[in-house]
């Protein structure tokens, strides 16, 4: 008796709810002002809920958003990373060309100003730990090149005269080595005197007696003397011109030390800096005439 | 105490409800009010399945924003005829309370249309989403009837790997 009691007080109470739903839906259906009410007040209830749900999502999904933004920007900025790199590489590249351009183009002038046949090399190789300061350039016989021919930078200054040939290589001996030889003048005053490497990247002009007139920022050219290089072709720069040693044997009094000496010591400092030079013209000499 | 555990598990299946849809939307097709308030039914008394699909329909109705009453006249509905046939027919393991739960939430969409229909109101449910709702539904049990069978299990042998080392 309990249990069908218990029983239809449940299915009194399913009753219940389905009407009470029943006429909840058709008041929200019928009365559009109870509509809103209804829902807000159901809204009210959940809305806690709603937004805590929606505050936790928003976090969630912002947090996540900005983490795979994060890994794109990363990823992006490696790919411009390595953007720049090759542009820098390319950037290298075209500036080195841009200055291997200029000094070609220089190289094209100063034939073009030269009466004579120049072959236009390029140092392929440094050897200042040889028993000379030398370099090498990538022409050799084959090319036309001979032992002893003046070898000229971009500028028509003086870098050093050949000294082995082979097939396809040349090595040019550098007017810095102290086993070179160059003749030469001062063009102020046309004092002559042999221009010799110093040790470094000085020179030195030798057997300028102590009766010329040499004074600092004298330009010193070659004077063709010595069948090699030809008169004219620039050198360097006085930069120190002193009274040299007295000459042993001579009474030292009562002549004073400038009396005595026989040379000036004279140091030049190179138009062009002989050691860095990468294009070089090779002055081919014109054989005298009737030959 | 069993009111609150209740009303925490209908909280948590009512954040699946709205949060799972947000991740993935196909998830938004499994009725997780209904998947607990069908277990209720088939556990519990008649009078609390009515209860719990009540309040489970409430709140749906409230987290969905439609006319408040329709979920809960559907699920209540389908809790009182769930509990009616779970004293008739044995419905035991994962499989059957997948098929009892699939076949409530067909049972449940239905009556939402109809009762949409009635009303005068746009259908919220398509001819596609009531049988996809259904399959995705008895799907998620199946899935969670596994998850908390091997759960079970992992407790169990924990527990006799305990009472082994105890004896030792």
């Amino acid at each position: 008796m309990e249990t069908i009691s218990r029983h239809a007080s449940s299915v009194a109470l399913l009753a219940g709810l389905l009407f009470g739903f029943f006429v909840l839906m058709s008041y929200q259906v019928n009365r559009a002002d109870t509509v809103s009410a209804v829902e807000g007040t159901v809204q009210t209830i959940v809305s806690p809920a709603h937004r805590l749900v929606s505050g936790v999502w928003l976090g969630i999904s912002g947090s996540w958003t900005r983490y795979v933004g994060l890994i794109g920007r990363a990823s992006e900025a490696e790919v411009l990373r390595e953007r720049l790199a090759a542009a820098e590489r390319r950037a290298a590249i075209l500036e080195e060309a841009g200055r291997d351009n200029a000094r070609l183009r220089r190289l094209l002038g100063l034939r073009a100003r030269i009466d004579r046949p120049t072959i236009a090399a390029e140092t392929i190789g440094r050897d200042t730990a040889h028993s000379y300061e030398a370099i090498t350039i990538n022409r050799g016989s084959r090319d036309g090149v001979v032992v002893n021919i003046p070898a000229v930078a971009a500028n028509g200054v003086v870098v050093g005269r050949v000294v082995h040939v082979a097939p396809y290589t040349a090595t040019v001996q550098l007017i810095t080595d102290p086993k070179s030889a160059v003749g030469a003048k001062v063009v102020r005053t046309g004092a002559p005197g042999v221009v010799h490497g110093a040790g470094g990247a000085t020179l030195e002009l030798k057997y300028v007696t102590s009766l010329e007139d040499v004074e600092v920022g004298d330009l010193v050219v070659t004077s063709g003397d010595d069948s090699i290089y030809p008169a004219g072709l620039e050198i360097g720069r006085v930069v120190r011109a002193l009274q040299g040693a007295p000459v042993p044997g001579l009474p030292r009094l009562p002549l004073t030390r400038d009396e005595t000496a026989l040379f000036l010591d004279i140091y030049l400092e190179p138009l062009v800096e002989v050691r860095r030079v990468d294009q070089v013209l090779l002055l081919i000499p014109v054989p005298p005439d009737g030959e | 105490m069993n009111g609150l555990r209740t009303a925490g598990l209908l909280f948590a299946a009512g954040l699946l409800q709205v949060f799972l849809p947000r991740v993935w939307f196909p998830l938004g097709a499994v009725d997780w009010l209904l998947i607990y308030v069908i277990h209720e039914a088939l556990s519990a008394s008649f009078r609390r399945s009515i209860l719990v699909g009540a309040a489970a329909g409430l709140l749906q109705d409230g987290l969905s924003g439609g006319i408040v009453g329709l979920h809960a006249f559907a699920k209540t509905t389908i809790a009182a005829l769930t509990s009616s046939a779970g004293n008739l027919l044995v419905v035991r393991g994962t499989m059957m309370q997948a098929l009892a739960t699939g076949a409530a939430a067909l049972l449940e969409s239905l009556i939402v249309v109809a009762w949409q229909t009635m009303l005068v109101r746009p259908a919220s449910l398509g001819l596609v989403e009531i049988p996809a709702r259904a399959l995705a539904t008895g799907a998620a049990t199946a899935a969670l009837f596994l998850a908390g069978a091997w759960f079970q299990q992992r407790q169990l042998r924990r527990g006799r790997a305990r009472g082994r080392g105890f004896r030792i």
